[in-house]
Parts: C-alpha cells; structure tokens; sequence
C-alpha cells in the first residue's frame, strides 16, 4: 500500500521496477511452479533486469520465452521459485491497484457496464466521485456515449479501451500490458497504439508492455528487452532513439527500418529454436 | 429492405404460429380418437374434460388442490434452495468440507425422489410435511449441482483482473464471485423448481389426502376419467407457467446475459 499512496500523478519518481535473479519452473506437465519433483523446465532463467520510473519498456521475444510470466510475476499473480521482485524498494508479493494489468482477452467483468467495470478499481481503492471520474476516463478513450452498455456489446477494439481506461483511471505508476492488441484486426491495432502512446504521454508511468510483434514493440517503446529461449533470459536490451511524441509515419524512416532489420533476425533466432525443439513452455499457460 | 442469413426466419411470430397448430393438431386427433371410440372412461371427449373443468371450478375443489399443491411446492422448493445455495457454496470455498460430503452428496443423488416416499410416509405420516420432504428433495440436487459448479467454475482472468484493481476479500465476494455464479444458481432454482412440481404429483398419488395428485388417484378409481385429464392439464399448465416465469425473471435480474 505504501507504494499506492506514494503515487503522484505525472512524476518521474515513483514506479522504479527491479528484477533481480528471477527463475520460474514448472513441471514438464503439469506446468505449475514446484519444489523439486518431475522434470522441471524453466519459464525463465535468472532474469535481471531494471526498468526506470516513466519508462516505457516492451518485452519482445517469440512464443514460449517467458514474457508474459515475467509479467504475471511483476503483477503479483505468480510467485518466482526464487529471486525477487521489488517496485520502489518494496518486494510484490500479490497483486496491488498500484500495478493494474491490461490483458489480451480484455477480462473486462460481463456482469458490469462499461461505467462501472471503469469505476471498479476506484471504488476499491477509496476515490471520491468514482463514477464521474470513469467517466471522465471513459471520454479520453472516446467511449462516453457507450458507458451503460455491457462489454458484450462493444467491438473487440472497444472492449480493449475499455480494459485500458479501466486500469488507467487508477493512474497507477505502474501499468502492465499482457499482449493487449493481439486479438486485435491489423487496422485497430494501429489505432490502439496510438491512443496508449496518447495516454502514457499524458500519464508518464512506468510501463511494461509484452508483445511479439517487432513492429509494435519499437514503434510504443523507450526500450526493448528481447527475451529468448533455452535459456529463458534476456539476449538483448535496446534503447529506441526514435523522437516524441511518434507519428504512426516514423515507422518508414531509416533509424526504425535498422532497428527493426536488428531485431527482426535476433528473434528469428530465438523463433527457431522454439520451433525446432517442440518442448518449449507454452505462451500463456501458468499457474492456477 | 433488411439482409438476412439464408436459413433465418422470415416471420418472427412464425415459432408461435407453429407452436399453436402443434396444439391445435393434438386436440383434433383427439376430438377423432373420442369420435371413433365413443368411450368416456378409457377415452373422453375434449368437450366432457371441458365441463369436468368448468364443475371442478364451480364447486372450488380445483381450487383447493391446486393451492395444496403449490404449497407443498413452495414450501419444499425454499427450503431446499436455503439448504442446497450455502451447502455448494461453502463446499466450493472450503477444501475439506468438500472432500467430507461431496462424496456423500453424490452417493445421494441418484435415488430417485420417488423412493424416498416410504420413508416420507413412516416418518411424517400421511399429509403436508410428507409431502414437503420429497419437494424439497427434488429440487435440492439440481439446485445443489448448479449452484455448486457455477461457483467453482469462475474463471482465473476475472479474480486476476479483479485482484490488480484493488478488490477486497469483500469485494471479490461480493462483486465477482457471487454475480458470476448467479446464472448458473439460477438455472438450477430453475430445474429444481420443475422437479420439485414433478414430485409433488408423485407423493401426492401416494402420501395425501389432498392435492392436484390425490385429485387424480381418487377421479381414477371413480373411473372419473374426463377430471383425471383436467388435473392431468392443470399440472401441465402451472408447470410451464413457473418454468416460463423464472426464465422471463432472469432477463431482469441478469440483463447481461439476455444481450440482443
């Protein structure tokens, strides 16, 4: 809670995310974290990586490499078999309002309008007038008209700003983003980028953004920490010198065009590897 | 002019059109079966069943079994959903409460709530509280297995979704866990509630001195075959009537799931 109530809007102060030696096993089958039993495949590898307050920072790296369990350990969902986590000096331990996650099947609550599944989070946490500022957030991602509709009834597109308005209408100093657009048609992905981009710009948190699509990945980022297989660890770490605030244009100038011919066969490496070998750990599954 | 898939209807009412000559055909098959038989007691007419309908209302006795049965109904029904709802809640939520008796639930559940007439009969005798045991034995598994899987099938996106935005134990209870278990609860008050009306016919043949089924035993051996078929349709009629009413609540109680 500490860390929540530190929180100030805008600042470059809070939301310092460090990873320090995390290892993730699972059990060839089952595939949940154990102690010793079975044979063991690791999800991730001693993982160390530090990530700036205000930083916006993608995970890339192909199917099976860990990205999203890195993410679900920093969310606080998944406990590492060993090493640590810490936000702002403070190890996670379980999941906090002051991390929210967007996920890649929106989870946005069927049951609740799309006011009220914005105004969740803030009910929770204690804010005043929680549905006029969902819907204040609502309006920023162009949704105010459709606030008493039901999830069900939006577009995937629609659904997924919703998902983001939700986790940002806690203007959290962290924000993590679990393959967001990767259900997404080709075009509305475009667009979605662009809003995030938007958004974190009038934010400025920390984010951590896992995808596999390079494109997406250089075109949102600070940074890119590319991960790989066998070892599950990190194989490369990019600054991306590309100007702010990015026009969706930037992506035909030649610095994005060098960056992307780098990573492009980077993790063309990797991709085989997990192509070839059959037996790496499948993207998505966790723990219970 | 609207687009539309090949295969869909053309006529919205057309279900209800078709529904009402499936009706319809029944009746005139029967008009020609009590036609060609000429036999009141093995066969009556529609119009004999009529004015067996229209004295049954006359003198207040269809009336009086009804609201007997219905009680029964109820009475079995509610006590069987405050019994069955806490019972698969709590064995969804507590591990070994669950290894204790879902076994012995289970083990219960196949005997039929016909079966259970003897014992209703040598413990509460004949009459109301016989009758309620075995309501409320119906409706209990239904709504125990409904309730009990709705709540333990809650899927682990919503709590994660629900836990990085800050919910409470309460919250999670209150906001997550029981509004998604609810159409499910739902749909088993639903069948629980047809059963227990099924039932209650069954123990009434046997174990009343009142009610729509001991209205039927008693016309039977009067050979009062056109009021058997009046009892027979009164059963029909309130049961479809609390089946369509439940399912017409619901819209209301959980709009998400009637979306258009």
């Amino acid at each position: 809670m500490a860390a929540f109530l530190g929180r100030s809007l805008g600042s470059t102060q809070t939301g310092k995310i460090s990873v320090r030696n995390v290892t993730v096993r699972f059990p060839a089958k089952a595939r949940r974290p154990t102690g010793t039993s079975g044979r063991l495949i690791a999800a991730l590898d001693g993982v160390n990586l530090t990530i700036q307050p205000g930083e916006f920072l993608s995970l890339l790296g192909p199917s099976g490499c860990g990205k999203s369990t890195l993410l679900n350990v920093m969310a606080g969902f998944l406990r590492p078999t060993s090493g640590e986590i810490e936000i702002d000096g403070i190890p996670v331990f379980e999941p906090s309002a002051s991390r929210p996650v967007v996920f890649q099947n929106h989870s946005l609550f069927p049951w609740m309008t799309v006011v009220e599944n914005v105004a969740f989070g803030l009910r929770n946490t204690g804010r005043s007038r929680p549905q006029e500022s969902a819907l204040r957030q609502l309006e920023h991602v162009g949704l105010r008209s459709q606030a008493d509709h039901y999830p069900a009834q939006l577009s995937g597109g629609m659904q997924q700003r919703v998902g983001l308005a939700r986790a940002l209408a806690l203007e959290p100093p962290v924000l993590l983003l679990d393959e967001p657009f990767g259900a997404l048609d080709a075009q509305t992905r475009l667009l979605m980028q662009e809003q995030l981009l938007r958004l974190w710009e009038k934010q400025g948190q920390t984010v951590v953004f896992v995808t596999h699509d390079i494109d997406e990945a250089i075109y949102l980022s600070d940074r890119i920490v590319v991960l790989g297989i066998h070892p599950n660890s990190p194989r490369g770490d990019f600054a991306i010198p590309l100007p702010r605030p990015r026009h969706p244009h930037i992506r035909h100038s030649p610095a994005y065009r060098e960056i992307y011919e780098t990573l492009f066969h980077l993790i063309r490496v990797e991709s085989l590897k997990s192509f070839s070998s059959g037996e790496a750990f499948p993207a998505g599954a966790s723990p219970a | 002019m609207t687009i539309r898939e090949f295969g869909s209807r053309a006529i919205p009412a057309a279900p209800w059109i078709c529904a009402l000559f499936g009706i319809l055909f029944f009746l005139a098959g029967w008009f020609l079966i009590a036609k060609t038989y000429q036999n009141p007691i093995l066969a009556p007419s529609p119009r004999e069943v009529a004015i067996s309908l229209i004295d049954l209302l006359r003198d207040g006795s269809l009336l009086r079994d009804w609201t007997a049965s219905l009680r029964r109904v109820l009475i079995g029904f509610f006590l069987a959903a405050g019994i069955s709802i806490p019972l698969a809640l709590l064995l969804s939520a507590v591990s070994p409460v669950r290894w204790l008796l879902l076994p012995l639930v289970n083990l219960l559940r196949p005997i039929p709530p016909i079966a259970w007439i003897p014992m209703a009969i040598l413990w509460f005798g004949i009459g109301d509280a016989s009758g309620c045991f075995i309501t409320s034995i119906a409706a209990f598994f239904p709504i125990f297995i409904s309730s009990f899987s709705a709540s333990t099938s809650i899927e682990t996106q919503y709590l994660r979704a629900a836990r990085c935005l800050g919910s409470t134990r309460w919250a999670l209870l209150t906001r997550i866990y029981l509004p998604s278990s609810l159409p499910g609860i739902w749909t088993g008050l639903r069948i629980g509630l047809g059963q227990s009306w099924m039932a209650v016919v069954t123990a009434e043949l046997i174990a009343a001195q009142s009610g729509l089924g001991y209205m039927i035993q008693a016309n039977r051996l009067q050979l009062e075959t056109p009021r058997v078929i009046v009892g027979m349709i009164t059963i029909a009629v309130t049961g479809t009537v609390m089946t369509a009413g439940l399912e017409r609540l619901s819209r209301h109680l959980f709009p998400w799931q009637h979306l258009p």
